[in-house]
């Protein structure tokens, strides 16, 4: 589903932040990446979403080399096949938390609203999908963000901290959820964490340190 | 710039308790010494948003430049022609005194002064004429009403010594020939294209010795005077030319352009307003910290306001210099509209007034406070430590738009309360109710159609763009709002520029019925045009007062083309026969209105009083007017000898028979010339108002620019999501532009009624109320559409830099926003 | 109505109007001068004298009205030169008094309108349509007139020129 191939990144300013990076995820593969902050773990999670091009190497997600296509075809690619939880949630503002919730979905054409109604129910989310995000918690927009992902099934799941802002219960809850969802759909999941208890959860797990993988 | 500040240092603040503490003073329990801040660090902190913010700065700037420079640019046109009509006034007081002319219009021996003095009339000697372009006026001192060129260093003495003095403008002067022995005294107050002198150096320069051009008849006259038929039988008493009108005519005129200045300063002030607010917004973090640590809040304010100073000063300076600069442009087509509409002189060439530097600073002060007083009590009001929560901020828009609203429907009420004042302010007041209240309402009517527009979307992504746009619409309301009042503005004129144009056009057919118009040098060349293949129709005016205000009577020959082409306000039955009868009179449509006379009505002319037979539109005329029939008119006013006469015939067959005849073809005008003539002083009249009108649009468009681009920043964290789960840059880019034009066009629509009502407000009120004649509206469609097209135009103008800056957004940029720290 | 009238040329010029006159009081180069001795001439010299700077024509009477009321009237004529022999300027002042009121007014004129002037044989001093003339100076009529008031008077002398 996604493959890295001696992927090199530098930053804008000089110096590298990933130096030769290789590693592949199956689909229903579940992979956690760890590391110290400045480790480059933003930046691989960019690179494997399509957001970013390597300098060096390739990157190929669902047998498509984000090199090779053009901006519209990595645009492509995020739309339909790669589904990200950012850690910041970045929710749409203008939009109630049950329209950002089908957002992702109804921009693949995905759009199956049961399914979606299913999610937020499971997320506790339902009584506040007429909310803006500004009217919710952090937990909420960090639920709602998740739940976003998930409407849209997409083949890559790509999870930045995904319950870095919720306490331990629902936390393990969420976590439980996108595992479960993950292999319903047969996605692959990449979470960066910080977590442990996460970390533990996958079925496989990397360290970055330096911009290698230990 | 550090250290200029420090006389804004309060003397004595109030408490600090942050405040600078030397190290090792103070001891345990007793009160530290309370130094006063310094306001120089916080100043350069304060100050060093706008080298981050160049783009707020450059529309802080422009905004209050645009304000200022539109202003002084009308204020300054004003200002001249104000000058240039009490210079005229004042010149031998012909405004206020009655005339003695000669009833041949032709020169008045000396002798006949010298008559009238020694009988005990007390009259002023004036003989004028034309030297070199030039208006050569001779008075004498001892006798006229008012003295020339006082406070330009002219003396009594020294104006009756030969060689005499000529007083004037510089550039009339610079006119004299040569050979002129006479001191040349400037003086910039003077009338324009005038001169003054000595009686006896005029009648020298003129060639006309021992000859008067007319007599001023001065107040206070002795008892026992004979009647003036005795004395100089052949003078006529005209009443006071009425000079005075000229500014009264034409205050309606300068209200019109006072009511644009206004209105292109309000959408400056808009610029400004939304920089002001957007760089204190801005800075509220950076006003807690100073709080924090240990500045007043009565500091910050006063630096704040200071540096708002700066800004005003700044573009006062700015918008002088643009304002001057386009009053001179502007200024040949006002005093050529002035001219042909009041026969008001104004000059072309524009003086500096220090009332104009006065005023400039003055409006950009007042705009800088008017666009940085909300955002000061906000900062006035805003709590030490509470969070900016965006959404406490939300619903304050939505509150405050709430409540914009509420404001603008009561000015929108009150304006249609004025809908029945005829006053002029009235009128103008209910323009403004009717701008201001539609621009109030506007944010929370969009709003509303966004709303709509989101719950009607289908797609997920069309559902997203007016949902954003909602968002979007508290940064851009104050634009849209200026865009609002431009448009509004643009359409409203365009209209009535258009209806009048339309109304003119045919008011020119009934007027211009003759094919050839013939001016005769003397009365007795109309021999010439008796045997012609022609239908002659002689001119016949005169001058008199109507009720108290200049008139003049025209006597009409019976005539078919008369009846074909001329159409009434109002008429009683068999109009023309009784004309032609002598049996009534008709008068024009400014003199019923102004005195509420209706056909029927009584009016007497002389000795004799005629019913009003009916009332007829005379658009452009300044003065009140009645038709005779000839057979009348030449019974009232038999001393009249007509010079100009129409000619109903084969002009091309005429011609050669009027040249045969002595007349040169120079005093020939067919029809078509004269309405050419006609249609081209109409549309100089209106240059003004389409160059402002221009301007106020493109000041509305650059309020646009402005704040999409100082958006453009606060939106890459909403705009990123979306690119991350799949839109391209140029099609967000592509987005962006359609919701700038989205937000434009419904803008624009919203205008439309609005101009509408506006242009009726234009024809109906102001109009009746300034010039004395309504107008049919019309409406213009195809105006519109190209007002609309050049509303998107503007839109999509403002619109391209930001989205440009958008498609061509380094992805990193947008990656920022997911990788904030870490 | 009983006149009683005295006749008085008097040397005396006002200050007030030698300096308020729109400054005529400037500059008396090139004038002919007042020096003592000069035989005078009559009629002749009733009459102007452009060469000097400036001079008058002065009347003021006491009169009584036929119901016993005394009444004031006074009446001059100044000339003033810019120029010896040359442009003319002239003012006069008129001016009738009761014990509760004062009327007065003024004209100005120019020379070389013949609105105003002065001829000595017969004798005549005029501005506008105020006049004072005669055959000589042993009977004149006096006339001024304002807005609001209006005199004529008959002059007669009793006793010789005084000079």
């Amino acid at each position: 589903m996604l493959a890295l191939e001696g992927v090199r990144k530098g930053f804008p300013g000089g110096g590298e932040v990933l130096r030769g990076i290789s590693l592949t995820l199956a689909p229903g593969e579940t992979l956690a990446l760890t590391g110290e902050s400045g480790s480059g773990k933003s930046t691989l999670m960019h690179l494997a979403a399509g957001l970013d091009l390597p300098d060096e190497g390739r990157v190929t997600i669902g047998g498509e080399e984000t090199t090779a296509l053009g901006e519209a075809g990595r645009a492509a690619l995020r739309r339909g096949t790669v589904g990200l939880v950012f850690q910041q949630f970045n929710l749409i503002p203008s939009l109630t938390a049950g329209a950002n919730i089908a957002f992702h979905a109804r921009l693949a054409g995905r759009e199956d609203p049961a399914f979606t109604a299913a999610l937020a129910a499971r997320l506790g989310l339902t009584p506040h999908l007429a909310k803006y995000p500004e009217e919710l918690s952090g937990g909420q927009q960090q639920r709602a963000a998740i739940a976003r992902t998930l409407a849209a099934r997409p083949a890559l799941i790509l999870a930045d901290e995904p319950t870095g802002n919720l306490d331990e219960a629902s936390a393990g809850e969420v976590l439980t959820l996108l595992l479960e969802l993950a292999s319903e759909t047969g996605a692959a999941l990449l979470t960066v964490t910080h977590s442990p208890k996460v970390a533990s959860a996958m079925s496989r797990r990397l360290n970055l340190s330096h911009g290698q993988i230990t | 710039m550090t250290g200029a500040p420090r006389s804004l240092l309060p003397k004595n603040p109030r408490g600090a308790p942050g405040g600078r503490q030397p190290p090792g003073r103070g001891g345990r329990g007793a009160a530290a010494p309370r130094t006063p801040p310094r306001t120089g660090p916080a100043l350069t902190a304060l100050l060093s948003h706008w080298r981050r913010a160049p783009l707020q700065a450059l529309a802080l700037l422009a905004g209050l430049a645009l304000a200022t420079a539109l202003w002084t640019a009308v204020q300054a046109i004003n200002a001249e022609a104000r000058a240039a009509y009490d210079s005229a006034a004042a010149l031998l007081g012909e405004a206020d005194h009655p005339q003695l002319t000669a009833a041949d219009g032709g020169p008045i021996p000396l002798a006949t002064y010298t008559a009238l003095r020694r009988a005990g009339w007390l009259v002023s000697p004036v003989v004028e004429g034309r030297l070199n372009g030039q208006r050569l006026v001779g008075l004498d001192p001892l006798s006229a009403p008012t003295l020339p060129g006082e406070g330009a260093g002219t003396d009594l003495a020294a104006f009756l010594t030969p060689p005499g003095q000529i007083i004037g403008r510089g550039d009339s002067l610079a006119a004299l020939p040569p050979g002129v022995a006479a001191a040349r005294i400037e003086d910039p107050s003077a009338a324009p294209g005038t001169l003054v002198t000595d009686l006896a150096v005029a009648q020298e320069l003129l060639a006309r010795p021992g000859q008067l051009s007319r007599l001023i008849l001065l107040p206070g006259q002795p008892l026992g005077r004979p009647p003036l038929e005795e004395v100089a039988p052949g003078l006529v008493l005209q009443p006071a030319s009425g000079a005075a009108d000229v500014s009264r005519l034409t205050r309606s005129f300068h209200l019109n352009l006072t009511a644009f200045g206004f209105l292109a300063f309000a959408t400056g002030i808009f610029i400004a307003h939304g920089a002001v607010g957007l760089a204190i917004e801005q800075r509220r973090g950076l006003v807690r910290t100073l709080r924090a640590l240990g500045l007043p809040l009565s500091t910050i304010l006063r630096l704040l306001a200071f540096e708002l100073l700066l800004f005003a000063l700044a573009a006062a300076l700015l918008g002088l210099a643009l304002g001057l600069a386009l009053a001179a442009l502007l200024l040949p087509d006002v005093s050529a509209s002035l001219a042909s509409l009041y026969r008001a002189e104004v000059p072309g060439q524009l003086s500096l007034r220090p009332a104009a530097v006065a005023a400039a600073l003055g409006m950009s002060l007042i705009g800088a406070g008017l666009a940085g007083g909300s955002g000061l009590w906000q900062i006035a009001r805003m709590p030490l430590l509470a969070s900016a929560g965006g959404r406490a901020w939300a619903m304050r828009a939505g509150r405050g738009r709430a409540i914009q609203a509420a404001g603008g429907a009561l000015l929108l009420a009150g304006a249609a309360a004025l809908t029945r004042a005829e006053s002029l302010p009235a009128a103008f007041a209910l323009l403004a109710g009717l701008l201001l209240g539609a621009a109030l309402i506007l944010p929370a009517v969009l709003a509303l159609i966004l709303k709509l527009g989101e719950a009607a979307a289908r797609r997920p992504l069309a559902q997203w763009v007016w949902a954003d746009s909602r968002q979007q619409l508290p940064g851009l309301s104050l634009a849209l709002m200026a865009l609002l009042l431009a448009m509004a503005a643009n359409v409203g004129v365009s209209t009535m520029v258009s209806s009048f144009r339309a109304t003119f056009t045919g008011f020119l057919d009934q007027r211009l019925i003759a094919d050839l118009y013939v001016d005769l040098a003397a009365p007795e060349e109309a021999e010439a045009l008796a045997g012609l293949d022609a239908r002659v129709l002689p001119l016949l005016g005169a001058e008199l007062v109507l009720r108290g205000h200049p008139g003049e009577l025209l006597g009409m020959r019976p005539d078919p083309a008369y009846r074909e082409a001329w159409g009434f306000l109002d008429a009683l039955p068999e109009v023309w026969e009784r004309l032609d009868a002598g049996e009534g009179a008709l008068v024009n449509e400014q003199f019923a209105r102004a005195e509420g006379l209706a056909p029927g009505d009584a009016l007497s002319l002389g000795p004799e009083s005629l019913p009003i037979l009916g009332i007829y539109g005379d658009y452009g005329n300044p003065d009140w007017q009645v038709i005779v029939g000839e057979a009348l008119f030449r019974r009232l006013h038999p001393e009249v000898q007509p010079t100009r006469f129409g000619l109903i015939g084969e002009p091309a067959a005429l011609r050669p028979v009027l040249a045969a005849a002595g007349i040169p073809p120079g005093r020939v005008t067919d029809q078509a010339a004269m309405k050419a003539a006609a249609l081209e002083i109409f549309e100089r009249t209106f240059t003004v108002t389409a160059a402002l009108n221009a301007a106020t649009l493109a000041t509305a468009a650059l309020a646009m620019l402005f704040s999409l681009l100082t958006m453009a920043g606060r939106r890459l964290p909403q705009l990123a999501p979306v690119w991350a789960m799949g839109l391209t840059r140029g099609r967000l880019a592509g987005l962006e532009m359609g919701r700038a034009m989205m937000l434009a066009a419904l803008t624009a629509l919203a205008a439309l009624p609005l101009g509408l009502a506006l242009a009726l407000a234009l024809l109906a009120k102001v109009n009746t109320a300034a010039f004395g004649w309504a107008l049919p509206m019309a409406l213009f469609p195809w105006d519109y559409a190209r007002l609309f097209g050049l509303c998107l135009l503007a839109a999509a103008l403002a619109a391209l830099w930001p989205a440009w800056r958008l498609w061509r957004i380094a992805p990193a940029e947008l990656l920022k926003v997911f990788a904030h720290e870490r | 109505m009983n006149v009683k009238a005295l006749l008085v040329a008097i040397c005396l010029a006002s200050p007030a109007l030698g300096q308020g006159f729109a400054g005529l009081g400037e500059g008396a180069e090139g004038f002919a001068e007042v020096t003592p001795g000069r035989a005078f001439a009559f009629p002749e010299d009733h009459g102007a004298h452009p060469a000097f700077r400036t001079e008058w024509w002065y009347v003021t009477a006491n009169l009584t009205g036929p119901d016993g009321t005394e009444y004031g009237a006074q009446w001059t004529l100044f000339r003033s030169a810019l120029r010896p022999g040359a442009e003319q300027v002239w003012f006069a002042h008129a001016a009738v008094t009761s014990a509760e009121d004062h009327l007065a007014t003024a004209r100005y004129a120019r020379g070389d309108t013949g609105q105003a002037g002065v001829t000595a044989a017969p004798f005549e001093a005029w501005i506008d349509e105020w006049r004072m003339a005669g055959e000589g100076l042993e009977a004149v009529t006096l006339t001024a007139a304002g807005p609001d008031f209006a005199y004529e008077l008959a002059l007669e002398a009793e006793g010789p020129l005084v000079l």
